[in-house]
């Protein structure tokens, strides 16, 4: 069986910071990106469906077209785009589901929920590393209807489900402007165009699952962070996110792929270290906060000057 | 009994797309401003359905203010979420609905309107009142009503909490952080 990537998209083009709309045609339009981790990554998505549903599934009743769309579109990219992994077999709506890299098979008719062992956003996020977000689109505006978070950067799908685009990104410390020109951008993505961007932050502890609602278990890391645990203890997490119009409901499908690297694997790669000094170093101290780095920022600065 | 701290109304925008006017009006809503807005409503020739909401007081007879005008239902706030669904669910293309009476009741109807799927210009509202009245605890997931502080420990789960300003319609409640040695997160998806 074919190796499962390595990958980690650095996004700072630049020497110094600048928020922009750094969206880009999906090229090729697959969503789904599959690396190393992930049996580990699966594994934990898994967990924590099991453990704590609550916190990591939300839908409401109205999206379950949209739901079956992004099932029928990732089934298909997933065996198309790696068939050595993945299969997928359809006689009419009896469908068969393959997944070879955990030994599993899944027969069931489509848009049946009850033949899924979980709703079919659930279901097919639970095979994939990457979290599943459907915003729905009426009114001149998106709504987060439904999705599938395991691997959140300190926001909560339980508290923002049904809010509307400006509702769920406010307070933006930084370019209103620019919020409202994303959200009119996204509201004339069409079928079969997908678009990707990159967005990064920054955080104390190796870790994917960075509820709002266990902050007291990762939040007091940041502020006992000492120089000597810089390098290990503090990691560069970089998302990956596609969005693709599902054309029956005529909503927005967002898939987040989180990456972390750690400092002190970062610095292997110089030209990584020197953009990312830079970055911090220009940083406005509004974009340090909402980045969750504003604690720790100089100590990290410390540490990669000696790599400049 | 009737309320003495009355709320003033001004008139509504009757859109020309309007085919019906369903009115909501709570205890607090003036007389007058109601009676002047139900008298706009009728001019229009279009059906009109006033419902009224028992929000604290119980109300007076409304023939005693407004004459002839029939009340369609009186709803309690409490138990809006029961039989609402229907009501505007069987409404006609075209209705739109007026909501003059407080931020909580006005949230509720509004999301219950928006969920069957009226549209921002079929909803219009002169609400008044506290316009946040219940914390989420992001901890437990229990609504609290809020208090004049806005760091409380959650009756539910003990934990320490701020109420933010950060607002759920679907919850009707404001996010409440963990605080953990005065510190606080606050995070956004994917900005």
């Amino acid at each position: 069986m074919k190796t499962l990537q390595q990958r980690f998209p650095f996004p700072l083009e630049e020497d110094q910071f600048r928020y922009s709309n750094n969206l880009k045609p999906l090229n090729p339009p697959c969503c789904i990106q599959l690396t190393q981790e992930y049996p580990d990554e699966v594994a934990e998505k898994r967990r924590l469906l099991e453990t704590h549903s609550e916190r990591c599934f939300k839908a409401l009743p109205q999206t379950s077209l949209a739901q079956w769309e992004v099932v029928d579109l990732m089934t298909h990219q997933l065996s198309v785009t790696y068939p050595e992994y993945f299969a997928l077999d359809k006689d009419g709506d009896s469908w068969v589901f393959q997944n070879h890299l955990l030994g599993e098979t899944y027969a069931f008719t489509f848009g049946v929920d009850s033949t899924l062992p979980l709703a079919p956003l659930n279901w097919i996020g639970s095979h994939v590393q990457e979290d599943l977000i459907i915003m729905t689109q009426r009114d001149e505006e998106l709504y987060l209807d439904a999705g599938q978070l395991c691997f959140p950067s300190a926001w909560s799908i339980a508290f923002d489900l049904g809010m509307a685009f400006h509702e769920i990104h406010q307070p933006v410390p930084w370019n209103l402007e620019l919020a409202e020109k994303i959200r009119r951008f996204l509201l004339r993505v069409e079928a079969g165009q997908p678009w990707t961007r990159l967005n990064w932050a920054m955080h104390v502890g190796k870790r994917l699952h960075l509820a709002p609602e266990t902050f007291d278990e990762w939040g007091p890391a940041r502020y006992t962070l000492t120089p000597d645990k810089v390098g290990n203890e503090v990691q560069f997490r970089v998302e990956e996110q596609c969005v693709a119009r599902l054309p029956g409901s005529q909503s927005l499908l967002f898939t987040i792929h989180t990456y972390l690297i750690s400092l002190a694997e970062l610095v292997n790669h110089r030209e990584w270290a020197h953009k990312l000094y830079h970055v911090l170093a220009t940083l406005p101290d509004s974009v340090a906060r909402y980045k969750g780095l504003a604690v720790y920022r100089q100590q990290v600065i410390d540490y990669l000057e000696k790599y400049q | 009994m009737t309320n003495p701290s009355r709320q003033p109304l001004t008139k509504f925008q009757v859109k020309s797309h309007c085919r019906k006017h369903v009115l909501f009006t709570g205890t607090d809503a003036m007389d007058e401003g109601v009676a002047a807005i139900l008298s706009e409503f009728t001019a229009t020739e279009f059906p009109v359905e006033w419902n009224r909401i028992e929000e604290h007081f119980p109300l007076s007879n409304p023939s005693e203010v407004f004459g002839q005008m029939p009340v369609a239902h009186t709803w309690r706030h409490a138990s809006l979420d029961c039989g609402l669904h229907s009501y505007l669910r069987n409404q006609p293309i075209g209705t739109c609905l007026y909501l003059a009476c407080s931020w909580s009741s006005a949230r509720s109807i509004e999301r219950i309107a928006r969920e069957i799927g009226y549209g921002s210009d079929e909803i219009q509202i002169q609400a008044y009142g506290q316009r946040y009245t219940q914390v989420f605890c992001i901890s437990c997931y229990h609504i609290h009503p809020l208090t004049d502080s806005s760091v409380l420990t959650c009756p539910n789960c003990g934990k320490t909490i701020e109420a933010s300003d950060v607002y759920s319609r679907h919850l009707d409640a404001v996010l409440g952080y963990i605080m953990v040695d005065n510190h606080l997160e606050k995070g956004t998806p994917s900005c």
